[in-house]
């Protein structure tokens, strides 16, 4: 992971207005992510992994209550950028998301090649329907559709198929950044394989960046260069995945880990007991410190982030300079 | 028949009918397509394959919600197969079913009180004081607790394990003697999945409740469930020691979905996974021979696409069978031709 990343990601902040109080899915989060390389974020159902995409990708919903910090890509700062030129020169453009459930989010009634091709039209990235069409066809090929199908409606394909064309409808603009919110969570385990090749291949083939959002740490290892473990709206420990796997280092990640059941090792998976707080008024401490085995005074506090080695950062109270208790 | 079995199916076949514009008759889905197995007190089954592959038909079938096509069922030796309306209510209080997407299960606008209270009456357990002492029961053993915090909760207001729990509460309530759980934990995350999981073999050892666990993950499977059964195409093509099958899978479906299954392990990222190239068969129209033969990287040409394979005895032993021409004689005999 380079300092100077492709992407870098400084206190975002996504909340909420709710009848019930203000939401804080994403709080000052901070990511950074090299060219061509794929940063996998792992959490828990709820922990704000869809608001971090859709607040990079702009995408907000009515009852915004904060959206602020800085988001650079490409030495392009986005978030300064007015909403018609993000609009023109980013989202689509320079970064694509591939919505989760984006499979089942295909128009019915349009076929599967026009579908691909749409964004190209609208956004207005092509003139010609033609030409959009032959670059939708590329894209196609590159995910492993079969040319016949392209003549299909959605309602004629598999789960895996669909889920294809959603992601060849996101590469056909030939984005530099590509966000997949939980691809392969709805599908096989062999279909989700295969998809997995598909985005190594592309990754092989075009150097594309990639942010893999997902709760299957198992999967995930399939692609990651890097990973970020969110819990509660907050990253608590980002990483390269060589490292990650081997030992993460915040207890919730080492928690989250433990509860992998695994197929080729004896050990049994583990639960976490608790439940994660809730997003309104969540605790001024750390977050987890409820759930933590080694919680201790400090706790109460927010923790600071440390950074371990380059690149490998964790927010943590155990791995402050000067505390020895671990 | 074996009487010690709580559960015989007995080459069972679910067809469902396929008419276009409400008459003609296309042909059939055989969505179960000659099942058997047998089920313990105490023992849970786990009956594993891709989407479409027939799993919960096959649960359906065994509940009574369908009528099969063919074949038996047998519930602690009475023919379920053959009951009628009132047979099936009183096998159905003996019968707990957790099923597939819990959100869809639960009645949005009913609280937790009243989706448990619901088939106490029912089953006719007139008494509102026994009713309540139920209730609390079925969630102090789901560990929804304080059990006065969720009574008057409603679905909605419930998380995902939450919920989860709930479903599984109402399938114990009748204190059956099997469960019946169709992808009990699919929709949730991973710490809470082996959180329910464990919950489960908790009630199962407690009231020695035979459960046949559906799912489509071989990874929680190897760890909370005894003997598998690995449909494919309406069809079990293996069946092992839960151990047994991981460690030695021997039909190669079985191989490759093992295979396409990731540990968490960095390494991965480096290499391409083996997966067998098209799609599952259609059934309504199935491939002769072996339903997986298509995408099957050894299959015996001339035999695999043209009979549908016995099911036999594999090396491993110890009851390890597969539906599988590589494990027969003729099998063995065509491979020693083709060399
Ligand atoms: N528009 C909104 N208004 C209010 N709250 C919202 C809104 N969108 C999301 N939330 C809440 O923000 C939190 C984070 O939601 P988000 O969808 O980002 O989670 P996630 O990590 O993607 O979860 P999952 O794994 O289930 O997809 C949740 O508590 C959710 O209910
Ligand atoms: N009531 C029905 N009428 C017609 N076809 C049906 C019916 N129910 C299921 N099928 C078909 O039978 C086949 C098996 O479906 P089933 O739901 O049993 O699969 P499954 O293994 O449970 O899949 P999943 O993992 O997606 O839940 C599918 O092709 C399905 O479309
Ligand atoms: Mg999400
Ligand atoms: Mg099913």
């Amino acid at each position: 992971m380079s300092i100077n990343g492709f992407l870098q990601v400084q206190d975002l902040s996504l909340h909420f207005r709710t009848l019930q109080g203000i939401v804080q899915a994403v709080d000052d989060v901070s990511l950074t992510l090299g060219k061509g390389r794929t940063l996998a974020i792992l959490g828990e159902s709820g922990c704000g992994k869809s608001s971090l995409a859709k607040a990079i990708l702009r995408l907000l919903p009515r009852n915004v209550q904060a959206y602020r910090g800085r988001i650079v890509l490409d030495g392009l700062d986005t978030m300064s950028l007015p909403e018609e030129r993000f609009r023109k020169e980013v989202r689509w453009t320079k970064i694509a998301l591939v919505p989760q459930a984006a499979q089942n989010a295909l128009n019915p009634v349009v076929k599967i090649s026009e579908q691909i091709a749409e964004p190209l039209l609208v956004h207005r990235r092509v003139g010609q329907k033609s030409e959009a069409l032959e670059r939708a066809r590329e894209a196609a090929r590159v995910v492993g559709i079969p040319a016949d199908f392209l003549e299909r409606y959605p309602f004629e394909l598999s789960g895996g198929m669909r889920q294809r064309a959603a992601i060849a409808m996101a590469l056909a603009s030939r984005p530099d950044l590509v966000v997949l919110d939980e691809p392969t969570s709805a599908l096989d385990v062999l279909t989700q394989a295969n998809l997995m090749n598909v985005f190594k291949e592309i990754k092989r083939a075009f150097g594309t960046t990639f942010i893999l959002i997902t709760h299957d740490i198992a999967t995930a290892s399939e692609l990651a260069d890097d990973v970020a473990v969110m819990y509660a709206g907050q990253i608590v420990e980002q990483a390269p995945a060589s490292e990650f796997y081997h030992a993460p280092r915040h207890p919730y990640s080492q928690k989250l880990m433990a509860s992998v059941p695994t197929l080729r090792e004896e050990k049994s998976p583990e639960f976490i007991p608790g439940q994660p707080p809730s997003l309104i008024d969540p605790p001024q401490g750390c977050r987890f410190a409820d759930r933590c085995p080694a919680r201790f005074s400090r706790c109460a506090a927010a923790p600071p982030v440390v950074e371990l080695s380059p690149g490998h950062t964790v927010k943590c109270w155990l791995y402050e300079e000067g505390y020895h208790g671990h | 028949m074996d009487t010690d079995a709580l559960l015989q199916v007995k080459d069972l076949y679910t067809w469902f009918e396929l008419r276009r514009w409400g008459f003609a008759r296309v042909g059939y889905v055989r969505a179960v397509d000659g099942v058997s197995f047998e089920l313990y007190p105490g023992e849970t089954v786990a009956v594993v394959g891709e989407s479409g592959s027939g799993k919960s038909t096959l649960a359906k079938t065994i509940l009574g919600l369908y009528r099969p096509t063919r074949g038996e069922i047998y519930f602690a030796g009475k023919p379920v197969h053959q009951m009628k309306a009132a047979g099936l209510k009183e096998y159905r209080a003996k019968v707990g079913y957790v099923q597939q997407d819990p959100f869809g299960a639960l009645p949005p606008f009913m609280n937790v009180r009243r989706i448990l209270e619901e088939p106490l009456i029912v089953h006719g357990v007139r008494d509102r004081v026994e009713r309540e002492q139920r209730i609390h029961r079925a969630l102090e053993d789901v560990k929804l607790v304080p059990v006065e915090d969720y009574l008057s909760k409603f679905p909605h207001q419930l998380s995902g394990g939450q919920q989860q729990r709930l479903v599984i509460a109402r399938a114990i309530l009748l204190e059956p003697r099997m469960i019946v759980a169709d992808e009990p934990v699919s929709m949730l995350d991973v710490s809470v999945r082996v959180e329910i999981l464990e919950l489960l073999r908790k009630i199962q050892q407690e009231y020695n409740l035979g459960i046949i666990y559906i799912t489509h993950d071989l990874s929680t499977v190897r760890h909370f469930s005894h003997r598998i059964l690995v449909m494919y195409g309406g069809k079990v093509v293996e069946r092992a020691r839960a151990r047994d099958l991981v460690r030695n899978p021997q039909h190669p479906y079985t191989q490759a979905l093992l295979a396409a299954l990731s540990d968490p392990r960095a390494e991965n990222a480096h290499t391409l996974k083996p997966v067998p190239p098209g799609e599952p068969p259609s059934l309504l129209n199935p491939p002769p021979g072996c339903r997986f033969h298509p995408r099957c990287p050894v299959r015996i040409e001339g035999l695999c696409e043209r009979e549908a394979p016995p099911e036999v005895e594999t090396p491993q032993g110890a009851g390890h069978k597969a539906l599988c021409w590589l494990y027969h004689e003729r099998g063995e005999k065509k491979e020693e031709v083709a060399m």
